[in-house]
């Protein structure tokens, strides 16, 4: 068991903080929902009723789609768009999928390669773009849940409010909607690029997103090695 | 268990753990609008 938590230590850190920070969402998204229901003198619901609802659901669906809409365009932006410098980045020259020799896939795939990019045909294919698959795949799906959600909300404020009934195709083109999906997009695009450009010129000692201390400025990722 | 195949059991968990947690997430957050909640 040490050795499991030693060896997997990123993946667990991170899925222990997102464990905490989904139920602290839910604990004080709760809280604040049943204020505004009394302030508009209606009765509170329960915690259960408030994790299901879509209130509830939308705000984490719109902030998944937008995590995984960032994964996404990094995967692909570097495999075409370089930064020198950056250790996010490949080397100036590098831009492309690169050979079968470098993807070590096919006739060049080792012994111990994955079966897939040992196969030819269009398992290779599947599985030399696999990741950018289901990142694409999670992105697509979290802003279709969003949107399940968010006209489920919205129709429930109409209903207050006297309006008639949006239907979803109406919610998808509506400000709500994409005023709650580019707040997201915006915030993830600003910290990508920042964290592109600042590590060119800015270090921590011992992170696999930094180059090493003493490495130059000029030096991008392969370099740095 | 050798020790490859500890280190393979335990990436194969951490793995599937993520994949599960968001494809069940996904499907919550989808299904329960649908159905009106």
């Amino acid at each position: 068991m040490r050795r499991f938590l030693h060896d997997n230590g990123l993946s667990l850190f991170f899925l222990g903080l997102f464990l905490a920070a989904l139920i602290g969402q839910s604990l004080v998204g709760h809280a604040n929902n049943n204020e505004e229901l009394v302030r508009h003198g209606q009765s509170a619901i329960s915690y259960g009723e408030f994790v299901t609802s879509s209130s509830f659901l939308v705000d984490v669906a719109e902030n998944w789609q937008s995590e995984f809409l960032q994964f996404f365009l990094f995967i692909f932006a570097t495999i075409w768009l370089v930064q020198r410098g950056s250790p996010e980045s490949k080397q100036p020259g590098d831009a492309g999928t690169g050979s079968d020799q470098e993807q070590l896939v096919g006739a060049a795939a080792r012994p111990d390669s994955p079966s897939w990019a040992q196969a030819g045909g269009w398992r290779q294919a599947v599985y030399s773009n696999s990741l950018l698959l289901v990142m694409g795949t999670i992105f697509l799906l979290s802003w279709f849940a969003q949107s399940l959600g968010g006209v489920v909300v919205a129709n429930e404020e109409n209903a207050q409010h006297g309006m008639p009934v949006q239907t979803w195709l109406e919610y998808v083109v509506s400000p709500e909607f994409w005023n709650r999906t580019l707040q997201n997009w915006q915030s993830e695009f600003l910290a990508v690029g920042a964290m592109v450009a600042f590590a060119i010129y800015l270090r921590q000692r011992g992170s696999s997103e930094s180059k090493p201390v003493g490495t130059p400025h000029h030096a991008t990722s392969v370099e740095s090695d | 268990m050798n020790e490859t195949e500890q280190d393979t059991a335990g990436m194969r968990v951490v793995f599937w753990t993520w994949m599960v947690l968001i494809a069940g997430g996904l499907a919550v957050m989808i299904v329960l609008p649908l159905l009106g909640r």
